[in-house]
């Protein structure tokens, strides 16, 4: 029984390790269609009129259809970032087809964190840059942080540190596993 | 308790509430998601026709495969926040299944709003059929090969199991 439970758990690492080839690939292509959308937004933003002059809401929104460059280049950091750190993990996994390892758990953490950052920072930005603006009240600002808060970001956030903490899980019973052979 | 027994139980624990937190998530998601799919389906009547009408079936469509696949996601993590492990067939074979539902999110929905806004005589041009959402099948292709991961957990959890 010991020696079928070996040879399962050796095709499973197996294929883990060729499935992460494929997640390498995937990864990579997303990271050189980032570079390429990031560089487009930032040069776009560059070359735009300066309508910011009237101080108004609709001159903000007009002028800056994809933000202030700042803010784009603090979410290009934070998205290379987590690319990178993806691309670590993934790197790991082909290599040695064992995903419970310390070393993951805290790619996953930190990959996690500069989501949760991502999802936050340019809501904080948001708000920061109309606080100036005539006739916007405190709680008009309270509403428009949460509403520009990444959703779709944070959800990504949630299922990292839930995945770090299923590894985490996963290396006690790898330990066990290997103190039981 | 051996050390290893309480770090167990502290990580299932906290597992525990996160799997809750996520469920939360995936449920609000799927509400949002099943109501904007909703509003984009019944506006086609309204709508000009034209590509605008392709548009807002491609987004209904999009919206209601999403809130399957959200609402697939919370009850996974329902039943993980009530069991004492995450590394179980029936977590394996949901997660592999919302795999296979993102990569047909993002094949099905261009085609199928092309042939209903065809059909309804206001369709777009025939290039736009082929529209495929790129991060959403990667995302599909990632969410498989998690699951060959969760696969691998579910042996090691069986073995000890079996040690016990």
């Amino acid at each position: 029984m010991e020696q079928n439970h070996d040879t399962v758990k050796q095709q499973a690492s197996e294929r883990i390790r060729k499935s992460g080839r494929i997640a390498l690939v995937i990864t990579v292509l997303i990271l050189i269609g980032q570079i390429f959308s990031y560089a487009a937004k930032i040069i776009y933003t560059a070359k735009q009129p300066d309508t910011l002059q009237d101080m108004t809401m609709i001159g903000y929104l007009t002028f800056r259809p994809y933000g202030t460059i700042p803010d784009l280049i603090v979410r290009c950091i934070l998205t290379f970032g987590t690319m990178a750190l993806l691309l670590l993990l993934f790197g790991s996994l082909r290599k040695t087809g064992l995903p419970f390892t310390e070393r993951n758990v805290r790619l996953m953490k930190a990959a996690g964190v500069l989501q949760g950052l991502q999802a936050v920072l340019p809501a904080v930005f948001h708000v920061v840059q109309i606080i100036f603006y005539d006739g916007i009240s405190v709680v008009s600002h309270f509403r428009d942080f949460f509403r520009s808060i990444n959703h779709v970001t944070f959800g990504v956030c949630a299922v990292l540190f839930f995945l770090a903490w299923t590894f985490r899980y996963g290396i006690v019973l790898q330990t066990e596993s290997d103190e039981t052979l | 308790m051996t050390k290893s027994a309480k770090s167990k139980t502290a990580i299932i624990a906290w597992l525990k509430k996160c799997s809750i937190a996520v469920c939360v998530l995936c449920a609000i998601s799927a509400f949002f998601n099943l109501k904007g799919g909703l509003q984009m389906l019944f506006m086609t009547g309204n709508a000009e026709p034209g590509a605008y009408i392709f548009e807002m079936f491609r987004k209904g469509i999009t919206s209601l495969l999403l809130t399957v696949i959200m609402g697939m996601g919370a009850v996974m993590f329902f039943r993980i926040s009530k069991e004492d492990s995450p590394f179980r067939d029936r977590n394996v074979r949901t997660v592999h299944i919302i795999g296979v539902l993102f990569l047909v999110t993002a094949f099905v929905p261009a085609p199928a709003a092309f042939v209903i806004s065809t059909l309804t005589g206001a369709g777009p041009s025939a290039i736009e059929a082929l529209l495929i959402n790129l991060p959403t099948a990667a995302i599909g292709l990632l969410m498989l090969f998690i699951g060959q991961i969760l696969h691998y957990g579910t042996m090691l959890q069986l073995e000890s199991d079996e040690t016990l």
